[in-house]
């Protein structure tokens, strides 16, 4: 049907193709869990420095990303 | 219920799903259906939608602004799996902790391609209904249309009112249309 029908060649690196969008999709699921886990937190009561630390990211980074979502939230 | 499609009926509803893989969408929904007749080409459907002032643009927008875009995709599903991780089961415990519109509902699509949603289905439903009730033998292209005018809470009913269309004149129309067809 596609490229990844075979895993073990893929996860063995020798299709490039599939490595490279399941990097990409874990970049997509990685993002969405950042924000779903940052407004949990939030909601929580978490400081911007306390997620910021456990990102390991600058407290500005987090802020600037998720602050203005939660003021639209 | 497919065998009493017309070949017409049968290319509606494989357009439509072609559209919905295209448009990255999980359903077939009613404005994917109401889509493929604007592109019938073998009656007087496609003709009257658009002499009501319907056009592609317009229902494709109508479609998109109302269904989301599944965030991922079989193939991210397929990539996923080749390097170890079960996509399935991610988003079975992010929808356990945060609840099914975590990620704003949009769960991947369909492995196997999509599927009809109910009010597709329904709108199937009272396409047969319209072809058996007026004792046509077949269901052509008309009943689909006949069967989308049928239920006023859908996509393909939002779309259309938004277009200024009117649902009962086009009922009409399409009536009309089919007896003629008989005549």
């Amino acid at each position: 049907m596609n490229e990844a029908a075979d895993p073990v060649a893929a996860a063995s690196g020798a299709d490039a193709r599939t490595g490279l969008r399941a990097a990409l999709a874990l970049r997509k699921l990685a993002e969405h869990l950042e924000a779903l886990q940052v407004a949990n937190a939030r909601r929580q009561g978490w400081s911007w420095r306390d997620i910021a630390d456990a990102l390991d990211v600058s407290k500005q980074a987090v802020h600037k990303k998720y602050a203005s979502r939660e003021r639209e939230g | 219920m497919f065998e009493r499609f017309t070949t017409a009926a049968r290319e509606a509803v494989v357009r439509a799903n072609a559209e919905t893989r295209r448009l990255g969408h999980r359903d077939i929904g009613t404005g994917h259906l109401l889509l493929a007749l604007l592109d019938d080409r073998t009656g007087p459907v496609a003709e009257l939608l658009r002499s009501a002032g319907l056009d592609e643009v317009t229902v494709r927008a109508g479609i998109t602004k109302r269904v989301s875009t599944p965030l991922f995709d079989p193939e991210d599903a397929a990539a996923l799996h080749a390097v170890g991780i079960d996509l399935d089961s991610v988003l079975a415990r992010i929808n356990e902790s945060f609840g099914p519109e975590a990620l704003g509902g949009r769960l991947r699509a369909r492995r196997g391609g999509p599927h009809m949603d109910k009010a597709a289905k329904h709108a199937l439903q009272r396409a047969l209904h319209a072809a058996t009730t007026r004792r046509d033998k077949s269901l052509g292209a008309e009943h689909l249309l006949l069967g989308l005018l049928a239920d006023d809470d859908t996509t393909a009913a939002a779309i259309l009112a938004e277009a200024k269309v009117d649902p009962a004149r086009l009922r009409a129309d399409v009536l009309a249309a089919l007896e003629n067809k008989a005549a």
